[in-house]
């Protein structure tokens, strides 16, 4: 029996080893909200720091395309349509400095 | 339960105990066991620690020569891909081939390289000849995120393989 136990001993070593080099260098998904869920929160920020939060009718916003953390965003209001690509990872609103992580763009198609 | 059940119940279960340690109780085949298994362990330890994944965070400024390594040069020899996170500025990676793919565009090669522990895709240029599984293999180019969440090496230059 004594042998049965190295068997499994070692079998459960290579098994870990296995585990550890294929996890070691890869992307584990943070445990917080989704990239496409940032993407839309910052998404509403901005179109609230277009309009304000009282905006009922003719106020969207829309995520068009993204790339690594730079989203692209069309945002519309009563008067114009603007395009925006957000950087999720550095974006920010404050009502006194207003936005950052945010670049205007021009809107295509 | 009776006390008359309660006890044909309890033999049943030490004769079904004893009847595991007997079908169990096989030195030499557990003995075999454990030497394929340690030869298995020694395999995958002499499969993954040879070679080697050195990694340039950034670009180093234009004219600083001084401690590059030879194989930098070659890590500006190429477009790098705009549609993965970029990791580093270029990586190295020498290790054994353990996989390929083709894939998902007809002329796509991927490569599964281990070296130093570490398991590395390479992204070869379309139409590329595919290294055989067990060969080492050594490559240069940008470090990216690869879209199953491993690191991906896009091969500006095959050094070997």
């Amino acid at each position: 029996m004594k042998w049965l136990g190295v068997t499994v001993a070692l079998l459960a070593a290579s098994a870990m080893l296995v585990t550890w080099i294929f996890l070691r260098d890869r992307h584990v998904p943070d445990w917080g909200p989704s990239r496409s869920a940032v993407a839309h929160e910052d998404a509403r920020a901005v179109l609230a720091s277009l309009e304000g939060y009282h905006c009922h009718t003719g106020c969207n916003y829309r995520l068009l395309s993204s790339s690594g953390s730079r989203w692209l965003a069309r945002v519309s209001v009563p008067w114009a349509t603007r395009c925006f690509e957000i950087d999720i990872k550095t974006f920010e609103y404050s009502p006194k400095d207003g936005l950052s992580g945010i670049e205007r763009v021009r809107c295509s198609g | 339960m009776t006390p008359v059940s309660r006890t044909r119940s309890g033999a049943a279960a030490r004769s079904t105990a004893a009847r595991v340690r007997v079908a169990l109780d096989r030195p030499r085949l557990w003995g075999a066991t454990a030497a394929l298994a340690a030869l298995v362990l020694c395999a995958l330890l002499l499969a993954a620690a040879p070679g080697s994944l050195q990694i340039i965070v950034h670009k180093p400024p234009t004219g600083a020569l001084a401690g590059r390594p030879g194989w930098e040069r070659w890590c500006s020899h190429g477009e790098v891909r705009l549609d993965r996170e970029r990791l580093a500025y270029c990586a190295r990676i020498d290790g054994r081939v353990v996989d390929s793919t083709h894939g998902p565009a007809r002329a796509e090669v991927h490569l599964a390289v281990v070296g130093d522990f570490h398991l590395v895709i390479v992204r070869l240029a379309d139409g590329s000849a595919t290294p055989s599984p067990g060969s080492r293999f050594t490559a240069v180019g940008p470090l990216v995120r690869a879209r199953d969440g491993q690191r991906e090496v896009q091969a500006f230059k095959v050094l070997r393989g």
